[in-house]
């Protein structure tokens, strides 16, 4: 059973829902895959120390970032281009005077200590997020798809490890297996009902306007956020073992629904083989979940009113690639791509498989007990609260 | 130790007609003699059974000798004797699979292992003295994990590797510490626990830490959530008050300043207040303290104890307990948010001005202890910063800790002193995290609204 999450964090938001959606891989599939703005912090916050790592690089994740955020560096996209522009004229300068070596190098140097300094703002936004933690299972449970943006002037700007974020979603097309089940946050719920998407049960619904079938919360587990690498391997020991048939059944489940259309004459399949092969093994995974001390434990000692519910989603493949396009997961390039690949028009109507770890809040109360509304409604003031006796 | 270098050289003769032969009691003496005496050439003489050999040399016109025992050479002999090889054969083996000493070649042949170099690796690794430092202290510790399957290094060394311990330093702690396997053992380290067994009773009583198990151990305190009480009145700045006077402190800041309560419905209040101490089995946790065990009781405590007079005074005659006016309490502002004066409205910048407004306001209103909280960098984002020292000659105003944020400092201050805090955060989060914030925080909070530089709060009508 292998996992793919495309992050949907941004620079401004450090992954913690992401950090806890790969939490939730880590625990129930054999491999979790990221790929996204995410991993590419990671890889950053990873070179932090690299001595060697080229001035190329260090150059375009500054551009990028300027470009994005001039306040953090304090200096604008242009303003930086001029200062590339300067550093490679004086590098290609074969004898140098030493007044131009003392500038070559003066540039050199502000260069690395702003590539630094945001590497460093990376590093304190992935400790926060929980991210750090998650280092211990990189290249062995975590695996990482290194992307980038299908926009041309990236195409020759990047190292040849990096893949294009509209081949990482084409590739289960290109090869037989494995194929991914997609991993996503609690946006991807929130996503559908701000679209309007229409939904229907999975295992029931046959409707032929449904554009996805849904078992809600199949699975509740506490707050992953706060599990240390340590816990996460010792819960999945636990839960690995005892998952199996779930990872078999889910894994050939997804298989056969890559190459199924999503639609009604399909649904009747489809949700036969959700009660089938997978619904008693969820089922016997939550009793497990339920078993284990550790996730008890967290369960007894971090927000009581937050749980994490996990719910099963089959939808056609374009419902997936809209609702990253509408994080910003993907940009207008990759949707381009994807609509120019030869086969899309049969691949957008094709099925797939989503895994959704959404944090819920549990006491609504908590929050509608203020005076403070949102956007421009009328505050309703309220006396203090007193006790009588 | 050095092998023995070569001292003699051999030479295999058929017979010896000798009237002077001499023999040695044992080999070794022969050996040593020969060493003594410089003896260059040693025969090799087969006896007249046509079995046994011996080793002989002429000495001063007579011959001396010895069995074999089975030894190819006296060197043998002195290498397989010190290093105490029992007998030849055993010798012999041993070098066959390139080991020297008697003890290591012992100790593979009961491992199962034949390689010297793979001994070699599990001695490098440190098994051999891991593994004695390991059966000293099962053997002394009889309450300790025993691993009975575990009886020689090799056999340490399969299972730390079976088992996926980093290696054997890691293995040592984890048993020492009675951690059957490395990822209970690391957890638990990780936690702060010092042993399998404290973290076995820890998380069974709900301790993620164990820094919190081994604290609440000192107190006597059984379980978490009995720590989370426990510590919600211990951390009162009421220290010299027993936990039920606290309670009755507690009580009396939440309700209605002014108002006058009779002493038996405060004592009633006490009583209710107590139940969610009790535990399970129906008693009161050792740790909470009592000295109330009637009204009359608590009528003394409300007449003497001089900390009861920061929330009011006792009429004994009219047995009830005058809560002081609002007034007369501590109250903090939240400063950004009362900057921001109508939280509703987006495009609605920070002023000094709403602070001075809102510090105005509560002074006319009577109140005295006024302090306002902001974070550091709420000042960039005021135009007006030069209200401020009109602000500060009317109260205290004062920055929070750079190193938590704000809501955060201004909740545990009015956690721990139950002053009164202007806000009209929700603090929506912080109410999903603390479960005291979420039903108390109510109880201290001021809400208001500033429009028209005019101050509008329920509460101070």
């Amino acid at each position: 059973m292998n996992l793919m999450n495309i992050s949907v964090s941004t620079s401004n938001v450090f992954g913690a829902f992401d950090g806890t959606a790969i939490r939730l891989g880590l625990l129930i599939s054999d491999v979790t895959f990221t790929a996204g703005d995410l991993h590419n912090m990671i890889r950053a916050a990873g070179r932090m120390t690299d001595e060697k790592e080229s001035m190329k690089m260090k150059m375009a994740v500054i551009a990028a970032h300027a470009e994005s955020k001039p306040e953090d560096l304090g200096i604008t996209a242009q303003d930086f281009e001029h200062i590339r522009l300067n550093y490679t004229f004086l590098k290609n300068i074969k004898y140098k005077t030493s007044e131009q070596l003392r500038h070559y190098k003066t540039i050199e140097k502000m260069i690395s200590d702003a590539y630094n300094s945001l590497n460093q703002a990376y590093s304190a936004g992935l400790d926060t997020s929980g991210m750090t933690q998650l280092g211990k299972f990189a290249h062995k449970e975590l695996e990482f798809n290194a992307v980038h943006t299908d926009r041309p002037e990236f195409r020759n700007e990047i190292d040849d490890g990096y893949l294009r974020m509209s081949e990482v979603l084409l590739d289960r097309y290109d090869k037989a297996t494995p194929n991914d089940i997609y991993l996503v946050t609690g946006h991807f719920g929130e996503y559908l009902k701000l679209a309007q998407v229409e939904m229907g049960e999975l295992g029931n619904s046959t409707d032929k306007h449904l554009k996805v079938l849904c078992a809600k919360d199949v699975l509740t587990l506490p707050n992953l956020i706060q599990l240390t690498a340590n816990e996460i391997e010792l819960v999945r020991e636990h839960l690995m073992s005892t998952n199996q048939t779930f990872r078999t059944n889910i894994t050939n489940w997804n298989n056969d629904l890559i190459t199924t259309e999503f639609a009604r004459d399909n649904f009747k399949m489809i949700n036969k083989r959700y009660i089938s092969d997978i619904e008693p093994y969820v089922k016997m995974l939550q009793t497990e979940i339920n078993k284990n001390e550790r996730l008890k434990l967290l369960y007894a000692n971090t927000h009581k009113n937050h749980v994490f519910e996990v719910s099963l989603y089959v939808t056609s493949i374009d419902v997936y690639w809209s609702y990253l396009f509408y994080n910003n997961s993907i940009g207008e390039e990759t949707m381009d791509a994807l609509k120019n690949y030869p086969n899309y028009e049969k691949l957008k109507n094709y099925s797939c498989l989503i895994i959704e770890g959404a944090l819920i809040t549990l006491n609504q109360d908590l929050l509608e007990d203020t005076a403070q509304k949102k956007n421009n409604e009328p505050i309703v003031l309220t006396k203090r609260k007193t006790l009588d006796f | 130790m050095k092998p023995i270098p070569k001292l003699h050289e051999y030479y295999r003769i058929k017979m010896v007609q000798s009237e002077f032969i001499i023999e040695f009691e044992t080999l070794k003496e022969m050996a040593r003699y020969a060493e003594k005496n410089s003896i260059k050439s040693v025969f090799i003489l087969t006896e007249e059974d046509g079995k046994t050999e011996s080793f002989a040399f002429s000495n001063k016109g007579g011959l001396l000798k010895h069995t074999t025992n089975g030894y190819q050479t006296l060197e043998d002999f002195r290498n397989a004797d010190l290093n105490c090889f029992p007998d030849a054969t055993v010798y012999y083996a041993a070098m066959q699979l390139g080991f020297n000493k008697y003890d290591e070649y012992k100790m593979s042949s009961e491992t199962g292992i034949t390689d010297a170099k793979e001994y070699e690796e599990i001695k490098k690794a440190g098994y051999i003295q891991a593994y004695s430092q390991f059966d000293e202290f099962r053997k002394s510790n009889a309450e300790s994990l025993q691993f009975a399957e575990i009886k020689n290094p090799y056999d340490l060394k399969e299972w730390v590797g079976k088992k996926k311990f980093q290696n054997i330093a890691e293995f040592m702690q984890a048993f020492q510490g009675g951690f059957a396997d490395p990822l209970n053992y690391r957890a638990a380290i990780e936690k702060g626990y010092k042993t399998a067994a404290d973290s076995q009773k820890g998380t069974a009583k709900g301790f993620l830490m164990g820094e919190n198990y081994y604290y609440a151990q000192q107190r006597g305190i059984e379980t978490f959530e009995e720590m989370v009480l426990y510590n919600d009145l211990q951390q009162l700045p009421l220290p010299d008050l027993t936990f039920d006077q606290r309670i009755i402190c507690v009580l009396l800041s939440k309700a209605t300043d002014g108002k006058k309560t009779s002493v038996n419905k405060l004592y009633e209040g006490l009583e209710e207040t107590k139940k969610i101490y009790v535990k399970k089995d129906g008693t009161i946790p050792q740790w909470f303290t009592m000295a109330i065990q009637s009204v009359k009781d608590l009528v003394a405590f409300l007449l003497q104890n001089e900390l009861i007079k920061h929330y009011g005074h006792y009429d004994a005659d009219g047995e009830f307990f005058q809560k002081k006016k609002m007034q007369e309490r501590t109250v903090i502002l939240d400063g950004s948010n009362v900057a921001y004066g109508v939280t509703g409205d987006k495009n609605r910048k920070p002023t000094m001005k709403n602070i001075l407004i809102m510090v105005q306001f509560l002074k006319e209103k009577g109140f005295l202890d006024i302090s306002v909280y902001t974070d550091a960098s709420l000042k960039h984002r005021m135009a007006d910063m030069s209200l401020l020292p009109e602000v500060e000659k009317l109260c205290k105003y004062r920055y929070t800790p750079a190193e938590k944020p704000a809501d955060l400092f201004l909740l545990s201050h009015v956690k721990q002193n139950h002053c009164l805090l202007v806000s009209n955060d929700m603090f929506r989060d912080w109410k999903l995290a603390d479960p005291w914030i979420a039903v108390n925080i109510d109880y201290y909070l001021l809400k208001f609204m500033i429009e028209d530089d005019k101050v509008n709060m329920p509460d101070l009508v």
